[in-house]
């Protein structure tokens, strides 16, 4: 690897990682907005639903890594595969979001719960198809063979984006299934 | 529905999702030809059909072949698998904190659960090391 | 004529003009194909126009064009110098990934943006000369004050930009930012930002002021969004802007320069570049709120619940957490704003004084401390709104804690004129101009912070020239001080020195004048924000002296102005170094060429020994031989 890349990547895992600690602010901009709303409550959510896209959103997060180790190891098929694998089931999640958290009984102006709610997964909704535009990218690049087992930051941006996202998750799953007392 | 029942049913729930999941991606892996270890099963090696070397020096450098072989092998395992792993461990502890949380956990508890997945995530695969590290890599 | 239309300025103007139409067309279209009825909906309308508009203006510039070519797998080297085929100045108009040039454009559109917004504070400071309303409407007026407010900000985040742009790198020896694109789209991304907030005042304005409380923003007129969507593009310009300083200084610096041998003023540019990259998000989170609890009408900030949301048992949205979520950034906001001031000041007062800096590490220390603290003390904006009580103790006592670092940077800066041998050029007397003022905005600042007084000091002109003193003191007097200091070095001529000192000793008396009387008028029951007053409060001859005085620094700005565009045309040319300093810039030819350093920086000494005999900062040293 020769210098100049050493550098650049050095600087460019910094500010990705710096852009995390900015985005961190505004999620938990968000979390703090639905404890100071909803404090010890939370609406009546589906709960086979929650656990349905969480474990959707986390096989996603499997596939990516083991998408990113392939490349490294130099087995180019696993890696292409991988990364579609993570796209659809990206998208399954989407699809739950949409369906089951969107479709329920609940609306985005019904009070606290309803803005909440659509607040905390828009936001993440956003920032997922972000993720799966990031692999599509990172795919068309890697299927004409752009990136090698050694210099990939495309590669390693996407994933780490990519498991940025399901991070975000990790806290707001709880958060909206799990906290305080459900409200009939 | 009693909370036992609840308790009984979540749980079951995500191990079946879990566990449905990594099998249909095992199956998947299969299809494409490739084992939870990736391309990279370990190699028997066949004996009968190595000339070992008898000159010391020779049969020295055999060796050290052999095992550089075997290392980098293992090295690739290892490397497939803690993926593996870290997708059980974070499905375990979903499982956890959907149980602990019919249990009766405070919200405190489920924070430090989450945390301790973010912690997981971020240090298996975030590679926050990476960071710290004087930019050669991997 | 075609250069004209390819300059990317132009390019991106059409693309913001044909954005925005095509965003209303897209909402239009969709009505229609929904078979709503009106088809014409304005909010929804101007909110995507506006939003499509900025990313059309991105596109037709061409900040996003080298990230396009990566994603499709192209390279983009870096380009060097001026377009081919096109004379030098057009470089000023695209985007060019020099952090010189964009320095240069920060510096110059955020003197544009505070040209307007102090024009703004023109035409309602002659509102004010008398009681009763005399040419505005009192919506007019709100739009006024409102716009100047939110304008005023962007011009100094704008300033802010241009000084750490253009210096830090200088200063560090870095060949560059580390993201040089990313840098251009930070700049650039303020240019559609304005347009939006001038475009909110011919729309209907808006009455909220600029920190937008609801649920007055939830209803003000169609000037509402627009001015939420151009804070909140601004915002993502000082997000970016940050992030690329941050990694910069970390790891762009020579191995011989450690972080106490950087000078001063990177270190208030890492303060001010931590509370960026945090503290904005929050801000941008509460105008998106704003956003759509007005297009989806999603109940964040409205205690009012609908049927289903009573079906739900939902609790109801709040006013108070807008409030939170917007200070937790804008109370930040305002050390985004004075510590690059602060730091020019202890940046220039060593070399006017040639004395070594009085107390480095603790000055240095003191930018970080204020940044860190000033993530703690947001509430003392909100002492009368209603939120628990239990939180103002704890958000007093963090205020007043804040005297401390700021204690030090003065004392600091006492000890260094100490015994010096000064003397008194124009930006000499511009910092200690900024000294007087910023020590007038730290006078009154504890009185606003103490709860029992600022019960009865909030929402007053007392706030008013508090805040003024603190944002003169704290960047614009340090802003033209770095104009005139720098001025030799980006152009390579010199200023008029008289024209400088007129500048000066008109702005600092009037302004002395202008800020103690609004305090005077706040203690005599003047409220903020307010077109009219009752002529029994005794106000008006201190509003008339306000008045007079505002106009006053209006010119002597306009002189400063003159000064620097015809000096840069024809003055006579400066030497490299004028102020013997010894700061890395000053060790280079000016104007600065292309490739800034010709020769790797060697830090051998201390920052700021001046007048120790024999010490020595950098050293320009061939390849290899520095380290």
């Amino acid at each position: 690897m020769h210098g100049e890349y050493r550098v650049a990547l050095r600087n460019n895992r910094l500010g990705l990682w710096l852009f995390f600690l900015s985005e961190s602010f505004l999620f938990m901009g968000i979390l703090v907005s639905r404890f100071y709303l909803w404090g010890n409550t939370r609406p009546e959510l589906n709960q086979l639903n929650g656990l349905l896209v969480t474990t959707v959103l986390l096989l996603s997060s499997f596939t990516m890594n083991r998408a990113e180790t392939a490349l490294v190891q130099n087995d180019r098929k696993t890696f292409l595969n991988c990364l579609l694998l993570t796209v659809a089931l990206g998208t399954l999640f989407l699809a739950g979001v949409v369906v089951f958290e969107w479709g329920g009984h609940i609306r985005p102006s019904d009070g606290a719960y309803g803005a909440v709610l659509f607040g905390m997964t828009g936001m993440h909704a956003l920032h997922v198809v972000s993720g799966i535009v990031f692999i599509l990218i990172v795919w068309n690049n890697g299927r004409r063979g752009l990136y090698s087992s050694e210099q990939h930051w495309g590669v390693e941006a996407c994933a780490i984006w990519w498991h940025y996202v399901d991070l975000v998750w990790v806290f707001f799953y709880p958060a909206l299934y799990l906290m305080g007392q459900a409200v009939h | 529905m009693t909370t036992s029942t609840m308790y009984a049913l979540a749980a079951a729930a995500v191990l079946i999702l879990t566990a449905g999941g990594g099998v249909g991606l095992a199956v998947l892996f299969r299809l494409t030809n490739q084992l939870v270890v990736g391309d990279g099963r370990l190699p028997r090696v066949v004996l009968e059909r190595v000339v070992v070397p008898t000159e010391p020096m020779a049969l020295l450098r055999w060796r050290r072949e052999q095992d550089e072989e075997r290392m980098a092998v293992a090295r690739r395992v290892a490397a497939y698998r803690s993926g593996a792993t870290v997708l059980v461990v974070l499905a375990a502890l979903t499982v956890f904190e959907y149980v602990m949380n019919l249990v009766g956990i405070s919200v405190f508890g489920l924070f430090v659960i989450a945390l301790v997945k973010a912690a997981i995530i971020v240090h298996y695969f975030m590679h926050v090391a990476t960071v710290f590290a004087a930019g050669d890599g991997h | 004529m075609r250069t004209f239309f390819k300059l990317g300025f132009v390019r991106g103007l059409l693309g913001q003009v044909l954005g925005t139409l095509f965003g209303m067309g897209l909402v239009t279209g969709t009505r229609a194909a929904l078979g709503y009825d009106p088809l014409w909906a304005a909010e929804p309308a101007w909110v995507i126009g506006g939003l499509l508009g900025t990313l059309g203006f991105m596109i037709g510039v061409g900040a996003l064009t080298d990230w396009a070519k990566w994603a499709i797998g192209v390279e983009t080297p870096m380009h060097h110098g001026a377009p081919a085929g096109q004379p030098e100045w057009t470089r000023y108009f695209a985007v060019d990934l020099s952090h010189k040039v964009i320095g240069v454009q920060y510096t110059v559109w955020g003197i544009m943006v505070l040209l307007v917004g102090g024009f703004l504070a023109t035409l309602f400071r002659v509102e004010l000369l008398q009681p009763g309303m005399q040419y505005f409407t009192t919506d007019r007026y709100n739009t006024l004050i409102s716009a100047h407010g939110i304008i005023m900000i962007s011009a100094i985040l704008l300033g802010v930009g241009g000084m750490i742009n253009y210096l830090v790198p200088l200063m560090i020896g870095a060949s560059d930012m580390a993201f040089p694109r990313l840098n251009a789209f930070g700049f650039w991304i303020n240019v559609p930002a304005s347009l939006l907030l001038i475009t909110a005042m011919f729309v209907g304005g808006w009455d909220t002021g600029w920190t937008a409380y609801p649920p007055n923003s939830l209803r003000t007129a169609l000037g509402g969004p627009l001015f939420f969507l151009g804070f909140y593009t601004i915002g993502i310009s000082s997000i970016v802007g940050g992030l690329n300083l941050l990694v910069t200084v970390f790891t762009m610096r020579p191995p011989s320069m450690n972080l106490f041998r950087m000078p001063i003023f990177v270190w208030a540019a890492v303060g001010t570049s931590v509370l960026q990259l945090l503290a904005t998000q929050l801000v941008g989170l509460a105008m998106l709120m704003l956003i759509v609890e007005r297009s989806l009408h999603m109940g964040f900030f409205t205690p009012v619940l609908n049927e289903a949301a009573i079906a739900l048992n939902s609790p109801p949205g709040d006013p108070v957490l807008f409030q939170h979520l917007f200070w937790f950034y804008s109370h930040p906001a305002v050390y985004v704003f004075v510590l690059p001031g602060l730091g020019i000041i202890s940046e220039l007062l060593p070399v006017f004084a040639r004395k070594p800096l009085f107390g480095y590490k603790w000055i240095a220390l003191s930018s970080i401390g204020i940044a860190f603290l000033g993530f703690l003390v947001w509430a003392h904006h909100m002492f009368t709104s209603g939120m628990s009580n239990y939180l103002r103790l704890p958000f007093m006592y963090a205020t007043l804690i804040i005297a401390v670092p700021t204690g030090v940077k003065f004392f600091s800066w006492l000890g260094t004129l100490w015994g010096g041998k000064l003397t008194y050029p124009t930006p000499m007397l511009f910092v200690l101009g900024a000294i007087s003022v910023f020590l007038l905005g730290g006078l009154t600042g504890p009185p606003a912070a103490t709860i029992t007084t600022d019960l009865y000091l909030h929402d007053s002109y007392w706030v008013v020239g508090h805040f003024h003193q603190t944002f003169f003191g704290g960047f614009m007097f340090p802003f033209f001080a770095a104009m005139y200091y720098w001025f030799p070095k980006v152009t390579g001529r010199k200023y008029n020195e008289a024209l400088g000192k007129l500048h000066f000793w008109l702005m600092l008396p009037s302004f002395w004048v202008m800020s103690l009387g609004q305090i005077w008028a706040g203690l005599l029951g003047m409220r903020r924000r307010i077109a009219d007053y009752d002529p029994a409060l005794g106000v008006q001859n201190i509003q008339v002296w306000i008045t007079i005085a505002a106009f006053v620094i209006a010119l002597s700005i306009l002189i400063g102005l003159y000064n620097f565009i015809v000096s840069a045309r024809s003055a006579e040319v400066a030497e490299s170094n004028p102020w013997r300093s010894r700061s890395p810039e000053w060790q280079i030819p000016s104007p600065i060429p292309e490739h800034s350093f010709a020769m790797p920086l060697a830090v051998v000494g201390e920052p700021y020994d001046y007048g120790l005999p024999g010490s020595v900062y950098v050293r320009m040293a061939p390849a290899g031989a520095g380290d």
